[in-house]
Parts: structure tokens; C-alpha cells; sequence
């Protein structure tokens, strides 16, 4: 006959504590992991708000005929929901100058597929002193553009805080995120 | 003190009561089976005689056992078991005396004071049932947790396009993107070169120019073109850059 003494615990209140304890860090930390892939399903890789400013010369060669932008940009990607894309500059064009202050407004910004975003162009709004043609500004919005009311930007990280901007057709310019 | 008898039945000589684990039942066995039994379980499958146990079960007691009264209490302490699943327990030798089967398992279990009562014992198993299932799930989650980080680690620059950078004639650093054919690498730095000297800039250390002219609308001279001029700070970091984007060509410029 196997004979066998062993000697059988009374229940630890302290293993029931451990054990709810432990399981409450569990989950926990499952609904953190869950809820961080979550954020970086919807948003993937950038962190928003998103705020980058950047000057970019504009050179255009048509028919050996050059024009030249200047602007500057604040690009701001504040969640799915809302953003802007600030350019403020001049235009030289057949001895004129012209002042641009234009604001895109952008709404219902999503990621097409990775870090490349569109949004819904709300509105395009000229401020007092703006005295640039639409025509030549829309030469500069088309190249960020995908449709009349759709904008999209690639947003690559570069280097430290430097970004990269592009659009539907090429690389735009290099950015300072802040 | 109380005892297991294979894993499934307690007994538990404060009252005389035989427990089967599983399914709660209970049953409290007469004083006479409870002395038989507490012999047996003690015997560690010793063979005992029936005048030993008529000895230790009645005449110490200062009662008179006959064979008759024995073969009563053994029976039924034998459908005690059985009503439990335990068909083998004790066996007989005839004209001999009686031992337990050499299957039966018996542990002996010690207590603080009390005997655990069948609610507790059956709380203690729920609870080590309860303890498995604990460590499986916090195994599980660990696991989902380690391959949601390592997705999110290895996704994490996966997307960012890869580039290359190489020193320029005067110190500055040119950043070219993995795309750009390496065929082209001469015509790019004769295009930077050619773009410096127009725009008043000077190749030197602490300067990093991106290029980039790949586009999706590349036909013939409809191309576009990326220059962007950094003065890099102290830390290595871009702290001012100077775009140059070019439509239908660079070449076109003069």
C-alpha cells in the first residue's frame, strides 16, 4: 500500500490578496497594451498634435517662363478631427508682387496607409491683405492635393526633428517639427 | 488530524465523517465503524487480526464485540467507500484478519487545531484550481502583451523612408533617399553643386542638404525636385532648413 503524509495548508488570505492583486496588474496592463495599440492603430506612428513649420522656395518652369513662391508653412495636425495648413509669402509674378495668407482648413484627417494622411479640405480661407490670384495659389495647393477637397500629405520621420513633407507627387520639403 | 483516501474521500475522525470530495456528500459513520476505520487507516496496509480488532474496537471500551457485530461495522464502512467509487478497500483474509487493498492511497493530513471542514477543503481546491487558471491567464497576457510591443516596436520605423548620407567636396553632408537609382548619385551632386553656387550657399561642416527628385509624375523634364539646405546645431540636430522645390526641372533654371 502507498502510504503517503503530507501536510495540507489551510487557505492564505494572503495568497487570495496576491493573487488579486496580481491579477488586477494583469489586466491592467492589457488594457494599456490594448488601448496603446489602439491609439497607434488609429493614428499609427505619429503622435498627434502634429505641429511643423517650414519655408519652401516654389520654382515653377513652364514654357522656359519661371515663377517663383516663397512661403512659409505651419502644418498642424491636432487629432482626427481638426488641423490647419498655414502658408504665409510672396509671389513675384510679371513684375508684381503678391502677398499670400492663406489658411487650409482640414477636417476628418486619416491615415490611408502608413504615414500617409488625407483630410477633407474645409475651407481655404485668404486674409485682408492675401492679393494672390487663386489660380497661382492653386498651383501651389495642387500639389498637396488628391481632389478639390482632398489633401495629402506623407509625413516621414527624418532626423531628430526634422521631418519630411510630401504629397501625392513628391517629396515637398524638409520640416521642423515643434 | 484527518485523512484522504485516494485523492477523493476525507475522513475525519473529530466526527466520524466520511466526505467525498467531488460532489460534497457526507456521511457519519457509527462510533464502532469509526474505531475500525481509524485502526485500518493507521495499520499503512498492515494485516490485522479480527481478535486484535475486536480487542481495540470493543473490549477496550469495556464492550462485548462478537465476529458477527465485526463483519456489521466492516460492511459498512465497505459501502461507505463504495458509495463513493471506492469498490476496493478493505480486504479479507480469511480466518486471518482484514488490511487495506495495496491500491488504497491514504494521506494523512495535520491541521493547525481544527480539522478542515469539507466547505473549507473544497475552498482550498477551488482555490488551487483558481491559482492554475490565474497563471495561465497572466502567462496568455504576458505573451499578448510581449507580441503587441514587439509589433508596435519593429512596426515602428519600418515606414520612414531609409536614406543614405554621404560627405560633399567642403564638408557638408548630402542626405539622399534609398530610392533614388545609384546611378544617379554623380548627376545629384553635380545638380547640389550647381544649386549651392546659384543660391550663395557654402558646402561646409554643420550643413546637411536632402535631395529628392523621384516623383509619381516623372515624364520626360515634368519632373520635381527636392533641395533642402539644413545648418545643423551643435547636438547634430537640423535647426534651419531652406526648401527648394522645383517643377519640370532643375535644368530648366537658368
Amino acid at each position: 500500500m502507498k502510504m503517503q503524509f503530507v501536510v495540507i495548508p489551510t487557505i492564505s488570505t494572503e495568497l487570495q490578496m496576491k493573487a488579486k492583486i496580481l491579477t488586477a496588474i494583469v489586466f491592467l496592463l492589457m488594457i494599456i497594451s490594448i488601448l496603446f495599440y489602439c491609439f497607434f492603430a488609429r493614428y499609427i506612428t505619429i503622435d498627434l498634435p502634429f505641429k511643423c513649420i517650414y519655408s519652401t522656395d516654389y520654382v515653377f518652369t513652364y514654357n522656359q517662363r519661371i515663377q517663383k513662391i516663397h512661403l512659409t508653412h505651419d502644418l498642424r495636425i491636432y487629432d482626427a478631427k481638426s488641423g490647419y495648413l498655414l502658408m504665409n509669402g510672396y509671389a513675384n509674378s510679371e513684375n508684381q508682387t503678391y502677398q499670400i495668407r492663406r489658411s487650409i482648413l482640414l477636417n476628418n484627417i486619416r491615415e490611408k496607409q502608413d504615414r500617409t494622411f488625407q483630410a477633407n479640405i474645409i475651407k481655404s480661407i485668404s486674409m485682408e491683405n492675401d492679393t494672390m490670384p487663386d489660380a497661382l495659389f492653386n498651383i501651389i495647393l495642387q500639389e498637396y492635393q488628391v481632389g478639390n477637397d482632398n489633401l495629402q500629405l506623407d509625413i516621414f520621420h527624418l532626423h531628430f526633428q526634422t521631418w519630411l513633407i510630401g504629397g501625392p507627387y513628391a517629396f515637398i520639403s524638409v520640416c521642423q517639427r515643434y | 488530524m484527518h485523512y484522504t483516501v485516494n485523492k477523493s474521500i476525507i475522513y475525519n475522525p473529530a466526527d466520524g465523517s466520511l466526505t467525498h470530495i467531488e460532489s460534497g456528500d457526507l456521511i457519519t459513520l457509527p462510533l464502532p465503524a469509526q474505531r475500525l476505520l481509524q485502526i485500518l487507516l493507521d495499520s499503512e496496509g498492515k494485516l490485522i487480526s479480527r481478535e486484535d480488532l475486536l480487542s481495540k474496537v470493543w473490549e477496550q471500551y469495556g464492550l462485548n464485540g462478537s465476529g458477527n457485530n465485526l463483519n456489521q461495522y466492516l460492511s459498512i464502512i465497505r459501502r461507505s467507500f463504495s458509495s463513493f467509487g471506492c469498490e476496493w478497500f478493505i480486504e479479507t483474509i480469511p480466518r486471518v484478519g482484514v488490511r487495506l487493498f495495496e491500491s488504497v492511497m491514504v494521506i494523512k493530513g495535520t491541521d493547525v487545531s481544527v480539522p478542515p471542514s469539507f466547505r473549507e477543503q473544497k475552498n482550498f481546491f477551488l482555490l488551487r484550481n483558481e491559482c492554475s487558471l490565474l497563471s495561465l491567464v497572466m502567462i496568455g497576457a504576458a505573451l499578448l502583451m510581449f507580441l503587441i510591443w514587439c509589433f508596435i516596436f519593429f512596426s515602428h520605423d519600418k515606414t520612414n523612408p531609409s536614406y543614405i548620407t554621404q560627405s560633399l567636396e567642403g564638408g557638408c553632408q548630402l542626405v539622399t533617399f534609398l530610392h533614388l537609382p545609384t546611378k544617379d548619385l554623380a548627376s545629384v551632386k553635380r545638380h547640389v553643386n550647381d544649386y549651392m553656387k546659384m543660391s550663395g550657399e557654402k558646402c561646409e561642416p554643420g550643413v546637411a542638404i536632402y535631395f529628392d527628385n523621384i516623383s509619381s509624375q516623372n515624364i520626360g523634364k515634368h519632373v520635381r525636385t527636392l533641395i533642402s539646405v539644413c545648418d545643423r546645431n551643435n547636438e547634430d540636430e537640423d535647426a534651419v532648413c531652406s526648401n527648394t522645390y522645383y517643377i519640370n526641372g532643375v535644368a530648366d533654371e537658368s
